[in-house]
């Protein structure tokens, strides 16, 4: 599915294990505890740069963040780069509950290049939901350059540079004249080149509204 | 959530993206080409000497009420991970609520047609175009048989369908406990109390002067009407759309109102505006649909009776025909809840090319549904601007009232609010109520529903109205006293 816009932006492969709930060891029975954890590690041990996680919710109300980067050999530490971010502004109601997030570099309290693993920290301090969770999870790598497609090249270069306009001239510049009036014709090139969204306000198919009855898919 | 700066940018791009094609556009343009003949047009400072031009002309104004009528009908944009259904409804469980309630109307309306074998939508023979051309100011005195058809549902059916209406991520257990609401709304859906209330109409506090009370006669008008009124024409002189709406927080001058709704709405009946409304009654002419004997009936049923509307019979017709075959109301669809029902063309069912959708606009009225319309007709009489101001109206307010949403303005929070206020603010009523088996919300739904039309005298609905526009929400109609 993946919305995901822009050029060049395809989420990195990761798996992640499902949402395990922390029990206090020795309970007999399970509780529903409030908080849940979500690991997640790149395949085959590699290690990437994270730009952005998006992710959509279901009745989490904090998430923390924790990652282990790719450091120098031995025992790899944790370290929090989001603590609790508030994603139920009213955790007993349902505002922002289903809603999809995103997680950007500059909000993060560390750096997040060469992460391993992540682990969402769930929190769902109110008793009234009987699940919680994120879903759709997707890690963003740092995008890469595209080129602008958007205009002809030759459009922005006719853009003239600040000149002040000479009181003690008789005529005027006529390079700066032709270049305006270039610019002029530019402009009306592409006024004309951009179609209309007409509405047609049409109901009917080739004249005829025989309609006999609706359907239900 | 969204970034506030990528989210500027997409609601910058969705705006240009809705105004590019309009006719405000082209008039714009068409203004600016004039204005290279004016001699203070400098060919050195084009753009600036254009933009200039543009603003002491009051074109700029009009521009600015354009984006600020877009920004108020859509939503703020999505995140861009989110699919479109996201938009309509975040939340999946009320999603598939609103679907089969939905399949239950369409079955309703189907099971309608077949009975009375009657199609849903036909051409009319030229002899019947003729004569309905000629009557077309006086639709009223048709007296056609309308006794086998009956309204789809009722506010009452979808106050049942509310009331059954669960999350199932919630916990809905049997015993009471302080998950369980008191009320007839068992959704957790966050909604207002007193201070946020307070807070977000601040206007309607007891130190602001309001029409509806501060003009009455024992008040003299030099103490705040005199000053209103000063003040609100000056605000159709400035043509602004937001002043409008921050002056009409406090009520309209009955002279002034029809003025000051248009100019929030930013209808300003142009000739291409007059254009569409004769194409939609060219087609009101062409084509007969089984939707139009239920508008029938309905007006018959409530709108004449009513000792306020009766009058204005011809003016629902006109109206409301027109609005089943409006196409551009299928506009508001990718921000409601609700889904307009989808037919093919006879013979040719499931064939993609010949699918349609029915009613052209794709909203099937319900008993009361000519409600929304009648309070207008004392407004306006000219009948394309009163179908351009009932258009905007209902794709900004109306349609929340009859769909099943989690949006603050929609029917469901409006419940919630109403019965949470009432348990907080009178808490003895609320329990004697219940006690006697009469739940509140059972008594002020339709009322609600309806937006109080037709139960409250028309000029306390007018300032009621006046409200819902000055604050772009549908909260003050839950509200149980002010």
């Amino acid at each position: 599915m993946s919305g995901a816009a822009g050029p060049g932006r395809a989420p990195l492969p990761c798996a992640a294990r499902a949402a395990a709930a922390l029990q206090l060891p020795g309970g007999a029975e399970a509780a529903r505890p409030g908080v849940a954890v979500i690991d997640l590690r790149f395949p085959r041990g590699g290690a990437a740069d994270v730009q952005e996680i998006v992710f959509k919710n279901f009745y989490t109300a904090f998430l923390s963040l924790r990652v282990q980067r790719a450091g120098p050999p031995g025992p790899r530490r944790w370290v929090t780069c989001l603590r609790d971010h508030r994603l139920m502004p009213s955790p007993h109601t349902e505002e922002g509950s289903q809603d999809y997030f995103s997680l950007r570099r500059h909000q993060m309290l560390c750096d997040m290049e060469q992460v391993t693993a992540l682990r969402f920290i769930l929190r769902q301090p109110s008793p009234a939901w009987l699940h919680f969770s994120i879903e759709e999870l997707q890690v963003f790598p740092p995008a890469q350059k595209s080129p602008q497609q958007d205009f002809p090249s030759w459009l922005s270069q006719l853009t003239p540079p600040e000149q002040p306009a000479s009181p003690h001239r008789e005529l005027p510049d006529p390079e700066k004249v032709s270049t305006e009036v270039q610019q002029m014709w530019v402009l009306t090139e592409v006024i004309r080149a951009r179609q209309a969204a007409a509405r047609i306000g049409r109901f009917d198919v080739d004249g005829c509204y025989d309609v006999n009855l609706l359907s239900y898919t | 959530m969204l970034d506030p700066d990528s989210g500027l940018s997409l609601t910058i791009a969705r705006i240009v993206q809705r105004l590019q094609g309009s006719s405000l556009h082209s008039q714009l343009e068409r203004q600016a080409r004039v204005s290279l003949h004016k001699p203070e047009i400098k060919l050195e400072s084009l753009k600036e000497d254009i933009k200039d031009f543009l603003k002491t002309s009051g074109w700029e104004k009009k521009l600015q009420n354009a984006v600020y009528s877009e920004l108020n009908v859509f939503p703020s944009p999505c995140h861009p991970a989110a699919p479109p259904e996201h938009m309509k409804e975040p939340l999946a469980y009320m999603r598939k609520a609103q679907g089969s309630w939905e399949k239950r109307i369409l079955k309703s309306l189907n099971s309608m047609c077949t009975e009375l074998s009657i199609p849903l939508a036909q051409k009319r023979p030229a002899s019947e175009q003729k004569e309905l051309l000629n009557k077309w100011n006086e639709m009223g005195t048709d007296e056609p048989d309308l006794s086998l058809f009956r309204p789809v549902y009722a506010p009452k059916d979808f106050l049942e369908v509310l009331m059954n209406l669960r999350n199932p991520n919630y916990e809905n257990g049997e015993q009471p406990s302080f998950r369980n609401h008191l009320g007839l709304i068992q959704v957790p859906l966050k909604v207002k109390d007193i201070p946020e209330l307070k807070e977000d109409f601040s206007e309607l506090g007891l130190n602001t002067g309001q029409l509806g009370i501060d003009d009455s006669a024992q008040v003299p008008p030099e103490f705040f009407e005199n000053e209103h009124v000063r003040v609100g024409q000056k605000v159709l002189a400035e043509q602004d759309s937001a002043a409008a709406q921050q002056y009409v927080r406090q009520g309209c001058p009955t002279a002034l109102r029809a003025d000051l709704w248009a100019l929030i709405l930013n209808i300003s009946n142009q000739p291409e505006d007059i254009l569409y409304y004769e194409q939609l009654k060219s087609n009101v002419i062409q084509y007969d649909l089984l939707v139009d004997s239920l508008i029938y009936k309905d007006v018959k049923l409530t709108a004449s009776n009513d000792d306020y509307y009766f009058v204005f019979e011809d003016y629902l017709y006109q109206v409301l025909l027109c609005f089943s075959r409006d196409t551009s109301v299928l506009d508001h669809f990718t921000y409601s809840s609700a889904t307009p029902p989808k037919s093919y063309i006879r013979g040719k069912l499931g064939i993609e090319e010949y699918a349609v959708f029915y009613p052209p606009n794709g909203v099937i009225p319900f008993h009361g549904f000519s409600m929304y319309v009648a309070p207008l007709c004392f407004l306006y009489h000219e009948p394309s601007k009163l179908y351009q101001i009932f258009r905007e109206m209902y794709v900004r307010f109306f349609f929340r009232l009859h769909s099943i949403s989690s949006h603050p303005s929609g029917i469901v929070s409006l419940c919630l609010l109403f019965e949470t206020l009432l348990q907080t603010h009178l808490p003895q009523l609320f329990y004697h109520l219940r006690e006697i088996g009469a739940q509140p919300l059972r008594i002020s739904f339709k009322w609600m529903v309806r937006a109080f039309s037709g139960y409250l005298a028309t000029d306390q609905l007018l300032l009621l109205w006046d409200r819902i526009l000055g604050y772009n929400s549908l909260e003050v109609l839950a509200v149980p006293q002010r």
